[in-house]
């Protein structure tokens, strides 16, 4: 079977970039350390050029645009210690019915256990002998998810099939102080379809997740994916996820996000098939002090291509959302029709919201739209409600849950969608103070 | 038996005085109309008694069976029995006129189960579509659409006193001889006591009121049975209105 990426194959090439903070940087994320991981040569000799390549590019910072409005200068990359053998394995108590859906679970980015089916194929790239393609790591967050992702997932769709229950992926935590690096491909060939769900559950411990998940929509695939993201709250989180979606693909993803300190997910949806579509929503609730942080981008390179994509959040006592978000239409891709809304619901005066919404278009022949708007909740509705006997802290909940409901009643994979709608009403009800 | 009282009340926003010393007491089973011109005050007092943000009550009281209603929110004056029909019904995205049912300190206590489905039995006299009941509340209606939602709530909700702010504005003919004929059955069967809002009589042809308050200036000027009603509708409100006195007498002089 020979896949073939959208995306041309690159190598890995070593960009020495004029921005870097010669204060800042790693000396403990080093080619060296690769040694301790384990892989075959091929693997490992791709790691330790990731590993080289992560001093290469310009440390983050909040003076570049990517990271404004981040509390991305508070971020010291070497307390946090890599996790370089198998920890063992938690009491993994699934409060689900596990026969309705495939499962696989990691913990600190190792692989644990995982389902297998004749509809799909999930390897450990650790034991694949021969070398595959593995793009290039575009900046420091990917070279140091590949130098240091100990056990990469792939997970193969082969052309035609069609995989009958949803699989969810069960990303657990166990050390402290630790940096978790989990990286999953998802490769589904021709005219095939799958459900995916990712988890990045919650847990007591201080940690740092750099999360990578790559998608490939073939040529006439469906795929659905939620991410539930319900870190802990001492977790900074600075999560990509990559969408490449073929000619006449279809990708419906929802993102749900509650957890973290800081959790930032930067989302690229390329459409690079002719007639590709692609759907991504999200819905978040911040408190006390979170920080979420969401950074998309719709990418239309071919033509009569589709994106659609609606992010609401809600934002509650001290904490902060940013949004920014970019449609790009290549000169190639006439017919092209793309939307982004931002919407957020403000419970407090004390919340704060940046959302940035942008449009790069270089074809006349398209419709193209964003919006984007921050909002308290609305005294007459409230007064509406309050007005029929429901009491100020149930009326603000109905509200709440309202807003959220268009994206909640449409989110792309069934089976979950009541535990999500189940965590975000727990939030909710959680709330300490409301507006009189 | 229910009664609310409003003795002296004056209202205010943060810009003017709108309610001026209005007297008004409104028991089970009664139907009083206050009728007056565009921006007489005549919403503001509707809002007044259910407590909305943005008045400050200056002087005078609203008690409901003997209780002080000024201090309260507005959820807890629904939750003692008063109820108010908006002029302008809010939309709301995603929330359902029947989690309202679910969540009201109103809705019967017999449990949502019932009250859901007495809303479906209600729905299908006043014309409610099906839809109308899982949407989201007022969402995309139209103004009579949503007056017909206003008058299932109120019916379904079962308070006391229902204050009508313009019930009858958005309704055609039809809906609004099914909306008025309901809530005289009301009134007729289940003894509740209505403060009827409105520039016009005709809704009174078929909610047939008790006592008339013509109302001008934040407050009422006289108070009639039906008759004042009819007099209303032939003759407006000239007769009332001090500014209108004097251009009348300036057109004399011309």
């Amino acid at each position: 079977m020979v896949y073939r990426y959208p995306d041309s194959m690159k190598t890995i090439v070593i960009v020495h970039s004029a921005k870097r903070h010669d204060s800042e940087g790693t000396n403990l994320y080093t080619p060296q350390l690769v040694q301790e991981l384990e892989g075959h040569d091929w693997l490992q000799k791709l790691r330790r050029d990731a590993a080289d390549g992560v001093n290469a590019f310009s440390y983050p910072s909040h003076e570049d645009e990517e990271w404004r409005y981040s509390p991305i200068d508070r971020l010291e990359l070497d307390q946090f210690i890599p996790v370089l053998s198998k920890p063992e394995a938690p009491d993994t108590s699934f409060d689900r019915q596990s026969d309705e859906l495939y499962t696989i679970s990691t913990i600190d980015g190792f692989l644990l256990e995982y389902d297998q089916a004749d509809s799909f194929r999930i390897s450990s790239i650790s034991n694949i002998e021969e070398p595959i393609d593995i793009e290039a790591p575009e900046d420091i967050l990917s070279s140091i998810n590949l130098a240091f992702s100990p056990d990469p997932l792939l997970i193969q769709v082969p052309k035609g099939s069609r995989v009958e229950k949803p699989l969810v992926i069960d990303h657990r935590w166990a050390k402290d102080g630790a940096a978790c690096f989990p990286l999953v491909r998802i490769e589904v060939e021709e005219n095939a379809q799958i459900e995916i769900v990712e988890i990045f559950h919650h847990s007591e411990v201080t940690s740092l997740v750099i999360p990578e998940t790559k998608i490939y929509v073939g040529n006439g695939s469906n795929v659905n994916y939620q991410q539930v993201q319900n870190l802990g709250t001492n977790v900074w989180q600075l999560g990509s996820l990559g969408v490449s979606v073929g000619q006449q693909g279809n990708f419906d993803g929802a993102i749900a996000a509650i957890g973290g300190e800081y959790a930032r997910l930067k989302t690229n949806c390329l459409l690079s098939g002719r007639g590709a579509s692609a759907k991504i929503s999200a819905i978040y609730h911040g408190d006390g002090n979170q920080i979420l942080d969401f950074r998309t981008q719709q990418e239309h390179v071919d033509r009569d291509t589709q994106s659609e994509l609606l992010f609401k959040g809600i934002l509650d006592e001290a904490s902060t959302s940013i949004y920014t978000g970019l449609i790009r239409v290549h000169n190639e891709a006439s017919g092209t029709n793309a939307f982004q809304t931002n919407r957020t619901l403000k419970l407090c005066e004390s919340a704060w919201a940046e959302s940035v919404p942008n449009l790069e278009i270089e074809n006349n022949d398209v419709k193209c739209s964003h919006a984007s708007t921050v909002s308290p909740v609305d005294e007459d509705q409230r007064f509406y409600l309050e007005s029929r006997g429901v009491p100020t802290r149930e009326a603000e909940k109905l509200i709440v849950r309202g807003f959220l409901q268009e994206i909640v009643s449409s989110l792309p994979v069934e089976e979950i969608n009541g535990w999500i709608a189940d965590l975000f009403n727990k939030k909710l009800d959680s709330r300490t103070i409301y507006e009189q | 038996m229910a009664e609310l009282q409003i003795k002296d009340l004056h209202a205010r926003t943060s810009e003017a005085e709108i309610l001026k010393g209005v007297d008004v007491t409104v028991r089970s089973g009664e139907v009083h109309a206050i009728m007056g011109p565009n921006g007489s005050g005549k919403s503001t007092l509707s809002h007044v008694l259910m407590g909305r943000p943005g008045y400050s009550i200056t002087q005078g009281e609203i008690t409901l069976d003997g209780k002080d209603l000024t201090g309260l929110q507005t959820w807890e004056r629904a939750q003692l029995g008063l109820f108010l029909a908006l002029q302008y019904p809010v939309e709301i995205e995603g929330v359902p006129v029947t989690s309202i049912f679910e969540t009201s300190e109103l809705a019967s206590k017999e449990g949502y189960r019932e009250t859901l489905q007495d809303a479906k039995n209600e729905a299908e006299l006043l014309g409610v579509p099906s839809d109308h009941l899982s949407r989201g509340v007022n969402l995309d209606m139209s103004g009579g659409e949503k007056k017909r939602l206003e008058t299932l709530q109120l019916v379904t909700l079962k308070p006391s006193i229902a204050v009508l702010d313009e019930l009858d504005s958005g309704l055609d003919v039809d809906g609004l001889r099914i909306v008025s004929n309901r809530v005289e059955r009301l009134t007729k069967e289940n003894g509740l006591g209505v403060l009827v809002i409105t520039h016009y009589s005709r809704l009174l042809e078929e909610l047939k009121p008790d006592h008339v308050h013509v109302f001008v200036e934040g407050k009422i000027v006289a108070s009639g049975d039906s008759q004042l009603a009819e007099e209303l509708e032939s003759d407006g409100y000239e007769k009332w209105t001090p500014s209108t006195e004097t251009s009348v007498t300036l057109g004399g002089l011309i």
